[in-house]
């Protein structure tokens, strides 16, 4: 994990929904080859901070910095360095997988695209799919298309929002090898799940909000070492003890 | 669980399923502007069934010729049966698209695992089938209310035909899906869905040949010259009278002059739908894996239509065949990030183009048919004519064509994230619709020249004009629509509420487009004023007007391309929209 200068900088993020404070002043930072997880429980705001990371969103209070590039100032500089996978991709009913690569290598100026759309179709076991239009694929094979369009473009930051979700046990293996492999590479990952077994493996730093605060940022042994781990030292006791939920046990001591 | 235990359950859950569907409606209706369009649409479809009860039109449609009316009794019972005839028919061919029995989407597992008999289901899904059709029945009274001899009795008539020709199309369906019959052995495993369409569009070719060729009708008919005559003709004709004989009952009922009349026909045919209703419920067979294939095909296309697709483009993609290969779509439009997102616009739009042509021709050939009343080749006929082609053309096109935003709604996720400009990637969506349809549009206009063989010089500027008042429209609809992201699809929840707000949102399109056009109307007059003030000819203002027309609808698509990309950036992805 390197200490460099970060390559995403959120200060002070706040977005509202009407009256509901979805993000309220959060603020983290991720440097190059460092696996950020975030975690929360649903409806904590994690989705929305990923939106507005990745333009999204529009920023309504705080400042997001992507490989330099302020946000709102140089949006287009920001999202070149950025890929975003979504919870549930949705590509182009009409397009094929390669055209997908093609597209994206269009959309993100990726000049020699068509050596490394294909061994990115093969590493993410799509090679046989490449003429399957984009309405003829699996949940699955959606979420492997997703992750192979983020990395043809050479991302410097990658978001990713449940990315193992739809995968067979041999797709979640590949995913985590790759995530793992781009991080070793230089970018910087926010990585939100409900999987904290898949969090606590590739994880280098937490971050756990709960009604859009932070109410946790540090290392996962920080966690172990503070007040956090009094009912247990796994990161579910830990996420459990960081968002206040009580479990029937506990009530049932009491 | 006993039989008529089941029943009562399926009954309860047909009628919950209508609770649901009243309470959806009125719970849209609940905010302020939630009420006004839920006023409005009302307004708009009792107003709409008023106009076809008591229009100028008195009743909206004839179906016997001009010529025809007053010919007895004999000819309207020809015309009722060959109507009746005519929507069974078609009826039954959809029924090609729904082999089996079609169960919803979120119901079809529980029915089929649950201890239902096949035969209730059956009896269920009629029974629902029963109740919509009485609402779609609703419109076929408003439009033939007035050509009734007594509406009363015809009410009764034509919602009671309109039930059997449902169950007739119901027949038909199971019978494909059921694998203890033939028929159903044949067609397992077959996509028939374009079957059904191919047959359709034959016979109604054909059907549409013999009324319009009068060497063919009258060869066949006796060479009466006639609509009127050879109608007479062909409803004496035995093989005819056969073919209609299973309306007969209901078209009496129709025609029922007198409460005897009535009275019998109405026994005849409540006996004749209870009989098709057991025997349809009765003859169900093997049907769960048509139905299971079924439904799921049409949770497909609705959830295909409800991203914005077209119903007849979501077939063809549908019966693609899995893996097999597609043309490759030329970059026409560079590599840039423009050009990218206007190639995969336009991939859209070719790879399953032959609805979306079809569609698109059918509009301008509608439009130009109208066109054609206007008769001369001075200047202002040719320019009026083509103003209306243009005027008429983009307006439906676009709103049948749906290669814009409508149907990108389910991807803004991932569109909102692409580093390009909004007001570029709003252009590069949009555009290759817009070229598609000025091509449309200028085919009808040149079709129509020829037609009539009205060259004018005029004509060249009218061309010219057609690609910039159509972006401009695309670009309104579409900046509008990113605002307001409504999408009307038919059987929606809250249906009445949509067709307020569908209505009023393209009003608010119109008062948008009036304004731009007062500027420029402003501007026009502001020319006139200076000219006359320093004393000009007149001329210069005619010489010059066409190009300042030209310029200003220009101004206003960059004006409405500037406000699609505004949109587009405030564009909330996480609101709901419908």
């Amino acid at each position: 994990m390197a200490t460099s200068t970060p390559l995403l900088s959120v200060r002070n993020l706040t977005r509202r929904f009407d009256e509901v404070v979805a993000v309220d002043e959060l603020s983290f930072e991720v440097s190059p080859g460092e696996i950020l997880g975030l975690v929360g429980p649903n409806g904590a705001g994690k989705t929305t901070t990923l939106r507005t990371i990745a333009g999204i969103l529009p920023i309504q209070d705080g400042e997001i910095s992507v490989a330099g590039h302020d946000l709102d100032r140089e949006p287009l500089g920001a999202k070149s360095a950025l890929a975003w996978v979504p919870d549930d991709p949705q590509p182009n009913e009409n397009l094929t997988v390669m055209e997908h690569l093609e597209f994206t290598a269009g959309i993100y100026g990726v000049d020699e695209w068509s050596a490394l759309a294909t061994q990115l179709l093969e590493r993410f076991d799509l090679s046989a799919k490449s003429e399957a239009l984009g309405g003829e694929l699996s949940r699955g094979m959606r979420q492997k298309l997703a992750f192979a369009q983020a990395w043809l473009t050479g991302p410097e930051v990658v978001l990713m929002d449940e990315p193992l979700s739809g995968l067979d046990p041999l797709g979640i293996r590949a995913a985590k090898e790759e995530i793992q492999e781009l991080a070793a590479n230089g970018a910087a990952i926010v990585l939100s799940s409900h999987l904290l077994k898949l969090i606590e493996e590739l994880a280098d730093r937490l971050l756990i909000i709960d009604s859009g605060r932070a109410v946790f940022t540090g290392t996962l042994s920080e966690a172990r070492a503070s007040d956090l781990a009094e009912r247990g030292g796994s990161l579910e006791e830990i996420f459990l003890a960081a968002t206040g939920a009580v479990i029937e046990d506990d009530v049932a001591e009491d | 669980m006993g039989r008529s235990h089941d029943l009562k359950t399926l009954f309860r859950l047909a009628r919950l399923h209508w609770r649901a569907g009243f309470r959806k409606q009125f719970r849209r209706m609940r905010t302020p502007s939630g009420c006004i369009f839920g006023v409005f649409g009302m307004l708009l479809i009792v107003g709409w069934l008023g106009i076809m009860i008591f229009g100028p039109g008195g009743g909206g449609a004839d179906l016997a010729p001009s010529d025809a009316v007053g010919a007895g009794r004999g000819l309207h019972l020809f015309f009722a049966q060959a109507f009746m005839a005519a929507f069974c028919f078609l009826n039954m061919m959809s029924a090609f698209n729904a082999k089996g029995l079609y169960l919803p989407k979120a119901e079809v597992q529980a029915l089929l695992s649950a201890p239902i008999s096949t035969s209730d289901l059956v009896r269920y899904r009629l029974f629902v089938d029963g109740g919509k059709t009485a609402l779609s029945g609703v419109i076929f009274v408003a439009l033939f209310w007035a050509r009734l001899p007594s509406p009363g009795y015809g009410v009764i008539g034509i919602l009671l035909a309109l039930f059997a020709i449902t169950i007739a199309g119901r027949m038909v369906s199971m019978a494909l899906g059921n694998t203890n019959l033939w028929i159903g052995r044949f067609f397992h495993g077959r996509a028939l869905g374009r079957v059904g369409f191919m047959v359709g569009m034959i016979v109604w070719a054909v059907m549409v040949g013999f009324l319009v060729s009068s060497d063919v009708a009258g060869e066949l008919f006796g060479g009466e010259e006639s609509m009127g005559q050879r109608m007479q003709a062909a409803a004496e004709t035995p093989i005819v009278v056969v073919l209609l004989a299973p309306m007969r009952p209901f078209a009496e009922l129709v025609l029922a002059e007198t409460l005897v009349q009535f009275l019998t026909w109405l026994a005849v045919d409540v006996a004749l739908l209870v009989l098709v209703f057991e025997l349809c419920a009765y003859s169900a067979g093997e049907l769960r894996e048509a139905t299971l294939t079924t439904s799921e095909e049409l949770a497909k296309r609705i959830g295909a239509m409800r991203k914005g697709h077209s119903g007849l483009s979501v077939m063809g993609r549908l019966g693609r065949k899995k893996g097999k290969r597609v043309r490759r779509v030329p970059r026409i439009f560079g590599q840039g990030r423009t050009g990218t997102i206007a190639w995969a616009q336009l991939v859209g739009i070719t790879r399953f183009s032959l609805a979306t042509f079809l569609i698109g021709f059918v509009v301008v050939g509608f439009v130009v048919m109208i066109s054609l009343k206007i008769n001369g080749s001075s200047e202002k006929q040719v320019m009026g004519s083509s103003l209306l082609i243009t005027g008429l053309g983009t307006v439906y096109l676009a709103t049948t064509m749906r290669f814009d935003f409508r149907s990108s709604l389910s991807r803004m996720e991932s569109i909102k994230s692409w580093p390009i400009s909004a007001g570029r990637l709003f252009f590069a969506t949009v555009f290759p619709q817009a070229l598609l349809m000025v091509l449309l549009l200028v085919i009808g206009v040149l079709a129509r020249t020829i037609l009539k063989e009205t060259f004018h010089p005029v004509l060249a500027q009218c061309l010219l004009l057609i690609p910039v008042v159509v972006y401009a429209w695309v670009a309104l609809d579409n900046a509008v629509f990113l605002v307001f992201p409504v999408k009307f699809i038919p059987g929606q929840d809250g249906a009445v509420h949509h067709i307020g707000r569908s209505l009023l949102l393209v009003v608010l399109r119109l008062i948008l487009l009036a304004i731009a056009g007062g500027v420029l109307a402003a501007v026009l007059l502001l020319l006139i004023f200076v000219t006359k003030y320093f004393g000009q000819d007149l001329e210069i203002v005619e010489l010059v007007a066409p190009w300042i027309l030209f310029a200003g609808i220009l101004g206003a698509g960059f004006a409405f391309t500037f406000a699609g990309g505004v949109a587009l950036r405030r564009f909330d992805v996480s609101r709901q929209v419908s």
